[in-house]
């Protein structure tokens, strides 16, 4: 009998990630099943699912809008500074690169150092420019991969790229790919979570659109719910006026009663399934602001997320929300802070943004070490390109902005099994070109989804005729220097 | 679900194997999953790169190599392909171990070994042979011969079909099927009676009557418009409003009408292209509008053209041949016979339009036709005659006035030309003579290239960069006037003159060109706190024009701007309309490019700028126009006059001198100002337009738009091309085709689809794709037998709905056996009706239909409901016209919920957890979930709320009986009375309910006061909150959600 049930659920596991139409996530097979069968990490599985043994269990991405220019923040080129205002025209014409249209017609593409001081932190020695002072303090726990590139040259494209693995519309996010192949583990709250963390920097704020959270092809439970600060965090949470929890608990024990007429008298099991998520929403209902309500945290714990950590839907407090949420079983959570468009007035706009984000993301890693719980949380930080070496508009010795460049930028990971306190990857002196250890945006995918147990090259859903992938058609690598 | 009919068929296999292998039902889907990706249609992959083999074609897979085929016919255990498969030698297994593909099992090799010992033989792939009329099994069951199909499928299955559903429940099903509303009790009522004396006809009749409502038509459009993927905003980027709701309205017009499938297809994809085609036949090519397209600045059109051809071909493609021809994008498609060829020439039919790249986030992206209310559209069509007549008069006392003016022209003495009145506080002339320019109060070196116009000398703008010193500064608050005579040589982009400061985020104003249109920036800092407007319309080249642009810094910002040409004010757009709170800037007046970094190119020359401190009136702007034009010609000597200037002294007399002209001016306008009242209530909508030449691409390696290959004439795919002369070469003839008997998919792709509206599952499960790697039709009989009827019958969507819902299949019972759990658990072969939940507008509106409160009015621009605060905000561009939702009120929050405002990157949340999907891609197979945040909207969106709340104010008013304030309820939302022990549990809540609200009446309060329509106050408000509970409740069974 055990054999056959084995066989069952392999056989289940695999078309789940093979099949196409309504797949089932792991949580959903595992509640058909039988109840001794289910929890899937017991099982035998297919031998092709079952090399990988999961270093994280759960992901915070903290989505930089817009594009953060590395060279004001970690890729440091002193160089620059005696070949100010040089005309780089010449030099961009030949390298190729197509640019937008915002300076493609501009006479001259005048060279803008960088005017922020860098210094060298921890032992590994990694540069940092003084924007962000509290990321620095952290660099040992870092891998800051200043070889990251990609295709896209604008932002709808290059966001949906890195959020969606494709330039084109329809295809899921990275977190309906994982709640679509790690299912779920708490069931009072959804497994993939959207926060959109408010910004100070008024220099570039681009659209952002539910498509780099939802679900493209795969069902639509595993679109990210979003949560806001303002309002009901989820949307509808909350009783309507005038209904209290006892109020609301003696309407579904009626619609209960009269649903399960309903399922006596026709049988079919979908009335069973809206029963249970009735059921779900009315525990929801005190799970999410539990959740939601920061007023248990101490204020050694508000001191560390920095001045803005009681101000709801600030990065700070976002940050503070998503460790709360790492706590209770939620497995992917973003962040999304917009306003890193700096075309012109870079240096004023990306202090305000840095001071958003620094000392907040800095507290995330202390909050999640001092917890145990970094070295199986993956935190990812990062924008959809980078910001080219000219400037764009007028230059000045104080003022710059700088247009969108995708053959180089920075990101950096920490914790889930990632090996910190490293620099990855080298650009050449104008931070255009990679010089040594290129990452594009889906091998990031791939080594983020090795780290989670997933082979990028297994997680499938048939879709068109053809096994879609979160990393596409091109070849993706996990980056094997970059983890434990 | 689906895991259970793997495991099912798993099970199945292994017991048994059919007697006669299939190569479409058996074998093909083996080799297309495991062998394809490298032995497939897709050259580029093709393995071994040595010696490609290729399995999908049968003129292929024979070949011999190394002396024999890899199928060698009847003997399997010689067959290399077997061998291949069954091997334990990593090296040469396949599929290979290395790809993440896992070996073949048992039963596959089961298949392939049996299908090779009965000699292999191959089929073409089903969907591409045409339909043929197939023999209708002898009835076993039911009423027509829908049924006859289907139950030939029971007995092959041993499945035990339904009785007919209770009548209430069916006529239920019907409405909610047909119309996307409930029935009423009345419409239960009769059916019942009629029911009881013959179901059959009672269906049939219901069904007539159904079909010949709005709502019928409302109901069928929602579903097409998923398919078009129709919005309101452009989708991409600022995300901006889009005008093209009079798309919608044409669909639900063609519905209404019972339009055939034929010439519903024909006018969407080239109704510009008919001989004189009708204003609903241009209207109708919305279809190929609705795309999102984006008005990013950077973006680039060569790019986003390719972008924009391959989401028309890929929606045409799943919507009428259910093919996935965007595989074969970036090469050629690894299972259909469909080459990277095949899917550019296709690209060519879409990419022959004068549609520009960019949207310019504007609601009227080019090309766009104007569309009259329809209580409008004779008056509108009456005017076009007298407006044209009157420009005749106009233009024939143009030739004839000459005498008078001659007259009026002699007896004129220069000096009786008055000069003007105002002043301007700056007045550069910039005429050059001297190669000094005179500011005022100094002079500089100007030695720039000129051109002569007809009022002086002016300087060309090519190559200079001025600065002009500390004049023409304003605040954002000053109200202002600036201008002069311009002449554009070519389309150029940059500022004529300007104030701005590039390095402080361009603080300042600017006169500025974009293209060949004029406008101004205002800028405290860009992009956010801006207002920037251009003309709508580009201005003529190599023509002097005479520009005023006026700001009004007490204005909104939306409204600060106008533009004059040659006196007269014309239409801008506003793109930028952010809080301006300074201008002042330390940069100097500037001509010719607002920094030394960005000049103006183009030839375009300027003299004659004026700048008021103050905001002229349109009257006097067009004095400053004339007459300064005029008093300078007139200074001039007779014989020194050119013609040019005498022809313009010869409209002065015209326009302001001579009684006759201005008589009929007078008449004209008042013409003008009609027509422009009706202008106002239509709207302009978007279309399609051919360009004046034959269609054409480039195939695209790898799919990049920038990496242009051989050059394409529009086709349609090789497989499908008979005979070469009368294939396709236009839009209008690939719309022909679509809809031919030629074409093998697009009867079956459609029939397949109304099914999946009725069953909630097509016979091809695939509604988009119909390829090798689609589904298999679960009854392919069945959907040939409906496909030749649907062509058969003129492409009539309504007689196919007529057989559907006579059947017995359709009318039977939804109730699960035991023996349907057994033999069919996901109802493959219907032997009970499918249960599925309603489609989120179809929730929402039987909520509004129910609770008294819908509208019915139909069409016109879309409308605002109710909506959570912060959804658009959340994700929108400051610069957006969708950023902030500004709820509607009336009317608009009761509108069916398929004229709610579709915003594409935050479509309404409630529709939107519902499983209504965002319209950036076709649509033809919704999700249908089951969530927890599904239970969230239906308890507590204010919508449901307040129909709750109305539904009890009605019960209440309706009788003072418990039992039938529970039957109004009830009859409502399920179309029927409650049983015995349902009322018990509904009486209970009552009870409970009804203790809390009387232990807390501000509670009760709280919850009646939710929504806009009013609560009278003669009503208990603890009864009736008790009773909103209980409608609640009600609202939210399965039962009353599921059709």
């Amino acid at each position: 009998m055990d054999n056959i049930l084995d066989f069952n659920a392999a056989v289940s596991r695999r078309q789940f990630f093979r099949r196409n139409g309504t797949g089932l996530g792991a949580a959903a097979l595992a509640s058909l099943l039988p109840s001794a069968a289910s929890g899937l990490s017991n099982r035998k599985v297919p031998e092709h699912l079952q090399k990988l043994a999961p270093k994280a269990k759960r992901v915070i991405y903290l989505s930089m809008l817009g594009a953060p220019s590395q060279l004001d923040t970690f890729d440091h080129k002193p160089k620059l500074q005696e070949r100010f205002a040089e005309d780089l025209t010449a030099y961009l014409e030949d390298q190729g690169q197509r640019l937008t249209g915002m300076t493609s017609g501009q006479a001259k593409k005048p060279l803008a150092p960088s005017i922020f001081k860098f210094k060298q932190h921890g032992q590994s020695g990694a540069w940092l420019s003084d924007l962000l002072p509290h990321t620095a303090k952290m660099a040992d726990d870092l891998a800051i991969v200043k070889s990251m590139y990609t295709e896209a040259i604008n932002h709808e494209p290059a966001n949906q790229l890195c959020y969606t693995g494709s330039q084109q519309n329809g295809k899921p996010s990275i977190g309906s790919w994982l709640s679509y192949g790690l299912g779920s583990t708490n069931e009072d709250l959804p497994s993939f979570v959207v926060l959109h963390a408010q910004h100070t920097g008024q220099g570039g704020v681009q659209a952002i659109s539910s498509r780099l959270w939802g679900p493209g092809f795969l069902e639509g439970r595993h679109a990210g719910v979003a949560l806001r600060s303002k309002g009901d965090p989820v949307l509808y949470l909350k009783d309507a006026p005038g209904i209290d929890r006892k109020i609301r608990r003696q309407m579904l024990d009626g619609l209960n009663a009269l649903n399960q007429k309903s399922y006596d008298a026709v049988g079919s099991p979908e009335t069973q399934t809206r029963m249970q998520q009735f059921e779900m929403a009315f525990r929801m209902q005190a799970s999410v602001p539990e959740l939601t309500d920061l007023s248990q945290e101490t204020e050694k714990t508000y001191e560390m997320y920095g001045p803005q950590a009681k101000t709801p839907g600030s990065f700070a407090s976002s940050c503070l929300l998503a460790r709360r949420m790492m706590e209770r079983g939620v497995q992917f959570v973003q962040i999304f802070h917009r306003g890193w468009d700096q075309h012109g007035n870079l240096p004023t706009h990306i202090k305000d943004q840095c001071k958003d984000i620094d000392q907040p993301a800095w507290a995330l890693i202390q909050d999640l070490k001092q917890r145990g719980m970094l070295d199986d949380t993956l935190v990812i930080w990062g924008g959809e390109f980078g910001r080219t070496v000219y400037c764009q508009g007028g230059l000045t010795r104080e003022n710059y902005g700088r247009d969108h460049h995708p053959r180089c930028f920075t990101m950096w990971m920490a914790g889930g099994g990632i090996k910190g306190g490293q620099t990855y990857g080298e650009t050449d002196d104008f931070s255009f070109n990679i010089t040594k250890n290129p990452v594009h945006i889906r091998d990031l995918h791939a080594t983020m989804l090795h780290q989670l147990g997933l082979d990028h090259k297994h997680l499938t859903f048939q879709y068109q005729g053809l096994d879609q992938k979160l990393t596409g058609v091109q070849p993706a690598k996990v980056i094997k220097d970059l983890i434990i | 679900m689906k895991c259970w009919i793997t495991l099912l068929l798993t099970q199945q296999a292994f017991t048994a194997i059919p007697e006669t292998v299939d190569f479409n039902n058996h074998v093909q889907p083996i080799l297309s999953e495991y062998c394809y990706q490298c032995h497939g249609p897709d050259s580029s992959t093709r393995a071994p790169t040595s010696a490609p083999l290729r399995l999908d074609r049968e003129e292929f897979a024979f070949e011999v190599r190394d002396g024999r085929p890899v199928i060698i016919k009847g003997v399997p255990e010689k067959s290399e392909l077997i061998k291949r498969i069954t091997t334990k030698d990593e090296d040469d297994i396949m599929p290979p171990p290395d790809g993440h593909k896992p070996p073949l099992n048992p039963e596959q090799i089961a298949l392939l070994s049996k299908w090779i010992e009965q000699g292999a033989p191959y089929e073409e792939h089903w969907a591409f042979l045409k339909p043929t009329r197939p023999v209708v099994p002898k009835k076993k069951w039911g009423y027509n011969t829908i049924d006859a199909f289907i139950s030939e499928k029971h007995e092959e299955f041993n499945l035990k079909p339904n009785e007919p559903e209770e009548p209430h429940r069916l006529i239920r099903r019907i409405s909610f099927d047909l119309t996307g509303l409930p029935p009423t009790p009345e419409q239960v009522k009769n059916f019942q009676e009629a029911g009881s004396m013959d179901l059959g006809t009672a269906v049939q009749l219901a069904t007539s009557e159904l079909l010949g409502t709005d709502a019928y038509a409302e109901n069928f459009s929602r579903h097409w418009l998923d398919a078009a993927r129709y919005a309101d905003t452009h989708g991409i980027h600022i995300d901006n409003y889009r005008s093209i709701w009079p798309y919608r309205d044409w669909v639900i017009q063609s519905f209404r009408k019972n339009q055939s499938f034929k010439d519903f297809t024909i006018e969407q994809i080239s109704g510009d292209l008919l001989p004189n085609p009708s204003l609903d036949q241009i209207v109708a090519t919305g279809f190929n509008r609705c795309l999102p397209t984006t008005g990013e600045g950077g973006a680039i059109d060569e790019e986003y053209l390719a972008i924009y051809a391959k989401d028309q071909v890929e929606t045409t493609s799943a919507i009428w041949l259910g093919l996935t021809t965007g595989c074969a994008a970036c090469h050629d498609h690894k299972f259909d016979p469909i080459s990277q060829k095949d899917f550019y020439a296709l690209t060519a039919f879409f990419r022959n339009s004068t549609m520009p790249a960019m949207d310019r986030n504007k609601a009227d992206h080019p090309p766009t036709t104007f569309v009259p209310l329809q209580e409008d559209r004779k008056a509108w069509d009456a005017l076009k005659g007298p407006i044209e007549a009157k420009k005749n008069e106009i233009s024939a006392r143009r030739k004839a006035a000459h005498p008078d003016h001659d007259t009026w022209l002699a007896s004129l003495n220069p000096t009786d030309v008055k000069s003007l009145a105002e002043h301007p506080d700056l007045a550069l002339p910039l005429d050059v003579v001297n190669e000094k320019l005179n500011l005022g109060t100094r002079e500089i070196d100007f030695n720039k290239p000129t051109v002569t116009s007809d009022t002086g000398a002016a300087p060309q703008l090519h190559d200079i960069n001025l600065e002009l010193g500390d004049l023409a500064s304003f605040d954002a608050q000053d109200q202002v006037t600036f201008g002069g005579y311009l002449r554009l040589g070519e389309k150029s982009r940059g500022s004529i003159i300007s104030r701005m400061n590039t390095g402080n985020d361009f603080r300042g104003w600017d006169l500025w060109l974009e293209g060949s249109r004029i406008g101004s920036h205002i800028i405290d800092a860009w992009p956010t706190k801006a207002i920037k407007a251009m003309t709508k319309k580009e201005l003529p080249l190599n023509k002097w024009l005479h520009i005023m642009v006026t700001y009004d810094g007490k204005s909104e910002a939306k409204k600060s701007l106008t533009v004059y040409l040659d006196g007269t004010s014309i239409p801008i757009d506003y793109s930028h309309t952010g809080n301006v709170n300074s201008t002042i800037s330390t940069a100097p007046l500037r001509l010719g490019g607002r920094h030394p970094d960005s000049p103006l190119s183009g030839n375009t020359a300027f003299h004659d700028f004026q700048f008021y401190q103050r905001v002229l009136t349109a009257t006097e702007v067009e004095q400053v126009a004339k007459k300064s034009d005029i008093t300078h010609l007139l200074s001039l000597a007779v014989e020194e006059r050119l013609p040019k200037q005498r022809e313009a002294i010869y409209s002065y007399f015209l326009s302001q001198i001579d009684p006759v002209s201005k008589q009929l001016k007078t008449a004209e306008s008042e013409l003008l100002n009609n027509q422009s009242t009706i202008r106002k209530k239509g709207s302009l909508t978007l279309v399609m337009e051919e360009k004046n030449e034959a269609a054409f691409a480039h195939i695209l390696d790898r799919g990049e738009y920038s990496l242009k290959k051989e050059k394409v004439d529009a086709a349609i795919p090789e497989l499908f091309q008979g005979d070469a002369a009368s294939a396709p070469q236009s839009r209008k003839e690939l719309a022909e085709w679509l809809v031919s008997e030629e074409n093998p998919l697009t009867a079956r792709v459609t029939v397949n689809r109304i099914w999946y509206y009725f069953f909630g599952r097509g016979l091809v499960e695939t509604t988009e794709n119909f390829g090798i790697m689609g589904a298999r039709p679960t009854h392919p009989e069945l959907l040939d037998w409906l496909a030749v009827e649907f062509m058969e019958s003129g492409w009539d969507l309504q007689h196919i709905i007529k057989l559907i819902t006579a059947s017995a299949s359709y009318q039977q019972s939804g109730k699960v056996t035991s023996n349907h759990r057994e033999k069919d658990p996901t109802n493959l072969y219907l032997a009970r009706h499918p249960r599925h939940r309603l489609e989120a507008e179809q929730i929402r509106d039987l909520a509004l239909s129910a609770s008294a409160l819908l509208s019915h009015k139909i069409g016109g621009p879309s409308v605002k409901p109710y909506q959570p605060g912060g959804v658009w905000e959340a994700v929108a561009m400051n610069q957006s016209d969708t950023r902030y939702y500004k709820q509607g009120s009336g009317d608009d929050l009761y509108r069916r919920s398929l004229y709610t405002f579709w915003k594409r990157t935050a479509p309404n949340p409630a529709m939107e957890i519902l499983n209504a999907p965002s319209r950036e891609v076709f649509c033809v197979r919704r999700d249908r979930t089951n969530t927890p945040l599904q239970a969230f909207v239906t308890l507590n969106d204010p919508q449901f709320v307040e129909a709750a709340r109305n539904l009890a104010i009605l019960a209440l008013g309706a009788s003072d009986s418990f039992d039938h304030r529970l039957d109004f309820i009830t009859q409502l939302l399920l179309s029927r009375s409650l049983e015995n022990d349902e009322r018990e549990i509904v009486k209970t809540t009552l009870r409970n309910v009804s203790g809390e609200y009387k232990a807390a009446p501000e509670k009760a309060a709280e919850l009646i006061a939710v929504g806009e329509s009013p609560t009278p106050d003669s009503l208990d408000p603890q009864a009736l909150a008790s009773w909103t509970i209980l409608a609640s409740q009600i609202l939210n069974l399965d039962e009353t959600l599921t059709k």
